[in-house]
């Protein structure tokens, strides 16, 4: 199975994600912040994680600064889902690993879906 | 007429002394009243015997005297010939005056000094209009630091808002796309289409969010281009592909007319993507079921120009000239089932003018529009 690192402050929309991932049959450790993101991808491995950027404690840039990715586990796939379309952030992330940027506010669920879908495959 | 040399002089007094809106009066080499007009009487208010024999500094401010100006113009009438001075001078009843002084030095014929031509003229009127003018350059000046700073904290505020709007209803998208993509149970016809329906007005209100952000970001001048090569060609059959559901449900026949060569320019390919789906998107919602749209590519010396012309509804000459202006909704036949902020060609404007191009629009009532993006390309492009 699967195993998606789901990191967003809002606790609504962690916990739609949550429910459509685990539907899915994917395993989900949904995470409030970079920081208790940071902790889960210490102790676990990954096939992607979901980063929002904007969160409080440790925003998804810092979050990518402290796990180095890139390094640390090259194989687990990051997707940016988060409400801004442009921006330095964007670009820190894009810079700092992550593989592709989606606006959460344009996917419905079976675009997530398809989204997770696509690339854990890859 | 010849005038003897006593005669001269005599003419010469008669014509300073008759002067009135001028003081011409001189000094002695060492600054003290030599003469007087009638000027000077006027303006300083002094008979002739009150101040001849006085030392000219009476008529500076305490001020300058403690500075020792009036020594100091002495020295420079001296050393350049004449000074020119404005500032105020004192009148004899103690009022001042605002002053245009000119002293010039006077030598005889051996280059010795023998004394300083003094003339003063009353600008305290045209100092006043400048004075008035001043002030009223600096209120402007403060009220438009003061629009600035307001217009600053609008766009900073609806900026903010927007982001806080987004994330709930990016909620109520998640939860209602869940329930309408069928996990939480089967629903029937009618719960999912009034499900439906809402999702589709929230999802309306998260473009309203959008749009303002974008025209935020836009009037701020917070939009920074990132200019890459982009083929027109491609990118829009990408935008078509991308909203070929819709033409499909409204029957609507797209086709898109190429050059023979693949066109090429510098644009910011994110950006010009969104300026194309905006129009391509508004040609198909105001043309009815079973029109036809356009979409073709030219080049003309320095300039491409994309042209997306459709079988519409068409749009009158009145409302041409409001297309864009922020929250214009133009009313037609098909106005009041179309949904829109009224935002989308304002920004698609700005972007295109920040692109050094512009876009126009040929269109009447009843025969379809077409509206037309030029963009700089080839050597000159921007």
């Amino acid at each position: 199975m699967a195993r998606i690192l789901l990191v967003e402050d809002e606790k609504m929309l962690r916990e739609a994600f949550t429910i459509m991932l685990r539907a899915n049959n994917y395993e989900v450790d949904p995470a409030g912040n970079g920081q208790e993101a940071l902790e889960l991808w210490k102790k676990n491995t990954y096939n992607l994680v979901l980063l929002d950027l904007m969160m409080p404690v440790l925003d998804g840039v810092g979050f990518l600064r402290e796990a180095k990715p890139r390094t640390s586990a090259p194989n687990t796939r990051i997707v940016t889902l988060s409400n801004l379309s442009s921006g330095e952030m964007l670009q820190a992330a894009l810079t700092l690993g992550a593989h592709r940027h989606e606006i959460k506010a344009n996917l419905a669920p079976k675009q997530v879906i398809n989204l997770v879908r696509e690339e854990i495959a890859a | 007429m010849k005038l003897s040399p006593n005669e001269q002089v005599e003419l010469y007094r008669l014509l300073v002394d008759s002067v009135q809106d001028y003081a011409i009066f001189m000094l002695d080499p060492s600054g003290n009243v030599a003469s007087w007009n009638r000027g000077a009487q006027k303006l300083k208010g002094y008979e002739p015997k009150e101040i001849i024999g006085q030392h000219f500094s009476n008529f500076y401010p305490q001020v300058d005297r403690d500075n020792k100006k009036p020594e100091w113009e002495l020295a420079e009438a001296i050393k350049h010939g004449r000074i020119e001075d404005e500032g105020w001078r004192i009148k004899k009843d103690g009022s001042r005056f605002w002053a245009n002084v000119i002293i010039t030095a006077l030598r005889d014929q051996e280059g010795e000094l023998v004394g300083f031509a003094k003339v003063t003229r009353d600008l305290t009127e045209r100092k006043g209009h400048e004075d008035t003018l001043q002030l009223a350059n600096d209120q402007l000046r403060h009220q438009a630091a003061e629009l600035e700073k307001l217009n600053r904290s609008k766009d900073e505020f609806i900026s903010l808002a927007s982001h806080q709007l987004r994330t709930p209803a990016t909620g109520v998208k998640q939860f209602l796309g869940l329930v309408l993509e069928g996990y939480a149970g089967e629903l029937s016809e009618q719960q999912i289409e009034f499900l439906q329906k809402a999702y589709d007005s929230n999802d309306r209100q998260i473009d309203l969010v959008n749009s303002l952000l974008r025209v935020a970001q836009v009037d701020a001048g917070k939009v920074v281009l990132h200019p890459t090569e982009v083929e027109l060609g491609s990118l829009i059959t990408d935008v078509i592909e991308e909203q070929k559901d819709i033409f499909t449900e409204r029957n609507q026949n797209i086709e898109v007319a190429k050059e023979g060569n693949p066109t090429s320019l510098k644009a910011d390919k994110a950006r010009l993507r969104m300026v194309l789906e905006n129009l391509i998107d508004n040609a198909s919602k105001y043309t009815p079921h079973g029109g036809h749209i356009t979409v073709s590519v030219s080049t003309k010396k320095d300039t491409c120009t994309i042209d997306i012309r459709d079988s519409g509804v068409g749009i009158d000459k009145a409302s041409l000239s409001q297309l864009f202006t922020k929250f214009t909704r133009i009313q037609n036949d098909l106005s009041d089932s179309v949904g829109g902020s009224g935002l989308g060609l304002y920004w698609a404007n700005k972007i295109i003018l920040l692109h050094g191009g512009e876009i126009s629009v040929k269109s009447n009532p009843g025969e379809g529009s077409t509206f037309s993006i030029h963009l700089p390309c080839g050597d000159n492009r921007g």
